[in-house]
């Protein structure tokens, strides 16, 4: 067991993270260029032909097929991300249909959404953290197709909150009345996960 | 990043359990299959997610913080971890 | 110490370490000014009873280890969780089936400890080491593996000097049918270094008949 406390500082040691002043850096984060791959299981490879996207909860679920959601309005956005380990990494550039768009063609009354994703994995958020130009279904990064390693063919893209939040491999949503946490928030993160707050664990 | 050993998580695991149990057998609650605990797959992610080799079922998650630990492990039937199978840990003072 | 121009080996000053079982690892956490913390786990070169020596090699696009391998010197500080592991570990005391131990790369170290622990216990168990590199120069510890008493196979994927007599490829089935203990001998086997090489020498062995619950593995964890 390490000692308590912050820890002994290593002479010279600077790692990969690094401050910054522009007040772009939410509390307790470091500036990276990488782009680090963090990943709670096997990445899935689902092809495109068999990939699909579903919102339930409404008065009838809806799913798009690849083609069909691809044929959707589309945007690009350049975003701060911030994962809860610490590293932050400003002016991502991706391309994603706005779930403003998808809700649109959904005919629903709920307060709460899970986002689920091919190899089981949840997430939970207000729907309205997914609304109002805040989140999307990003298929793009840097001018090109998502990466499987980065969450393709799709992955949902929730940047004012923890990275956590934007689930890759996202397959679709349940709109729900009542909150469920999913994941990481059933065991340790915070439910909502506000990086300017520091919502990193359960009691922050 | 792909998945470690199991063995890769001994610390945590010390710290948590006050031994390192990665020579402890685990069974998993999906499929059976017995295995070392060295022997399962861990991913790093915003937490460590341990998978049976066999089906890829989570059968532990950890998260480090505050100074604790936030443990599950509710896919695990392990014979070294076995009284502390049902619901949830929280120990306290684990970094 | 510097082993190959991209490894290198500390040698620990650690009070209050219990002493370690050859095969194990430390977790090495390093604090920047700025109060940044990173976390690696590096496995232990020396045979027990000898002060703790990590073999580190520099991954390019590390964080850790090109501060391990290029920055630290004598008298810096950082912490240690450790030592760990009672898997991927192997004691002489009462073992008499051969051992076999597959290193990719700098996989080598826990089971030169391994190796290393046996001469000095004066074991006879039957040891065979297949170790796979990328060129000669990468080779760690080439001495000491000159005279470490186990059967030292070596293969050299990518260059191999003039007059090279070990292997030129990366290892394959009949590379490990050549090599290995047969299944018949029962030996305990365990394997280290990157993922995809730990998977293709498991995978390899497996099929050659030897029992799955028999391979140990430990891969690298990546940067």
């Amino acid at each position: 067991m390490y000692g308590p406390g912050v820890g002994i500082v290593s002479r010279g040691f600077r790692g990969r993270g690094r401050g910054d002043d522009s007040g772009r850096l939410p509390p307790g984060q470091y500036l990276t260029d990488d782009f680090p791959v963090l990943s709670a299981g096997p990445t899935p490879h689902t092809p495109i032909d068999e990939w699909s996207f579903t919102i339930s909860g409404g008065t009838e679920p809806v799913t798009w097929s690849w083609k069909e959601f691809r044929a959707l309005p589309s945007e690009t956005v350049t975003q701060d991300i911030h994962c809860v380990t610490k590293w932050s990494k400003f002016d991502t550039d991706w391309a994603g249909v706005s779930v403003d768009t998808l809700l649109e063609h959904v005919d629903y009354d709920r307060a709460y959404a899970v986002a689920y994703s091919d190899g089981g994995y949840t997430t939970n958020l207000p729907i309205e953290d997914l609304t109002g130009g805040k989140a999307w279904v990003a298929f793009g990064y840097d001018g090109e197709p998502l990466e499987p390693e980065h969450g393709g063919p799709a992955r949902l893209l929730v940047p004012h909150l923890y990275f956590w939040k934007s689930a890759k491999w996202v397959r679709g949503l349940r709109l729900l009345d009542e909150d469920e946490p999913g994941f990481w928030e059933t065991n340790g993160y915070h439910n909502y996960g506000d990086p300017w707050r520091e919502q990193r664990y359960w009691g922050d | 990043m792909t998945h470690v050993d199991g063995n890769a998580i001994g610390g945590l695991l010390n710290d948590v359990f006050g031994r390192e149990a990665t020579d402890a057998s685990g069974l998993c609650s999906t499929c059976g299959a017995e295995n070392f605990v060295g022997a399962l797959l861990v991913y790093r992610a915003a937490g460590v997610v341990v998978r049976c080799p066999a089906c890829g079922a989570v059968l532990m998650r950890f998260v480090e913080g505050h100074g604790q630990v936030w443990v599950e492990l509710g896919g695990l039937l392990g014979s070294g971890l076995e009284p502390l199978r049902e619901g949830r840990v929280h120990v306290v003072d684990g970094g | 110490m510097t082993e190959t121009p991209r490894v290198r080996t500390l040698i620990l000053d650690v009070p209050a370490l219990v002493g370690h079982r050859a095969g194990q690892h430390v977790d090495v956490r390093l604090t920047s000014e700025d109060g940044y913390q990173a976390e690696r786990s590096y496995s232990i070169a020396s045979a027990p009873g000898q002060p703790l020596a990590l073999t580190v090699e520099r991954l390019d696009d590390g964080e850790v280890s090109p501060y391990l391998v290029d920055d630290v010197v004598p008298g810096d500080k950082f912490e240690l969780r450790g030592p760990i592991g009672g898997y991927f570990v192997w004691e002489p005391d009462g073992a008499t089936e051969p051992i076999f131990l597959v290193a990719g790369g700098s996989g080598i170290v826990p089971l030169m400890a391994m190796l290393r622990l046996r001469r000095d216990a004066g074991s006879t168990v039957p040891a065979k080491l297949l170790y796979s590199s990328r060129t000669i120069d990468d080779v760690i510890y080439r001495d000491e593996l000159q005279h470490i008493g186990a059967d030292v196979e070596q293969t050299l994927t990518r260059a191999q000097p003039p007059g090279w007599q070990g292997y030129a490829r990366r290892v394959d089935i009949q590379l490990l049918r050549d090599v290995a203990f047969p299944p018949e001998d029962n030996p305990r086997v365990f394997v280290c270094g990157p993922t995809s090489f730990v998977e293709a020498v498991a995978e390899g062995l497996v099929a050659l008949g030897h029992r799955p619950g028999r391979i140990r593995t430990e891969r690298f964890g990546g940067t």
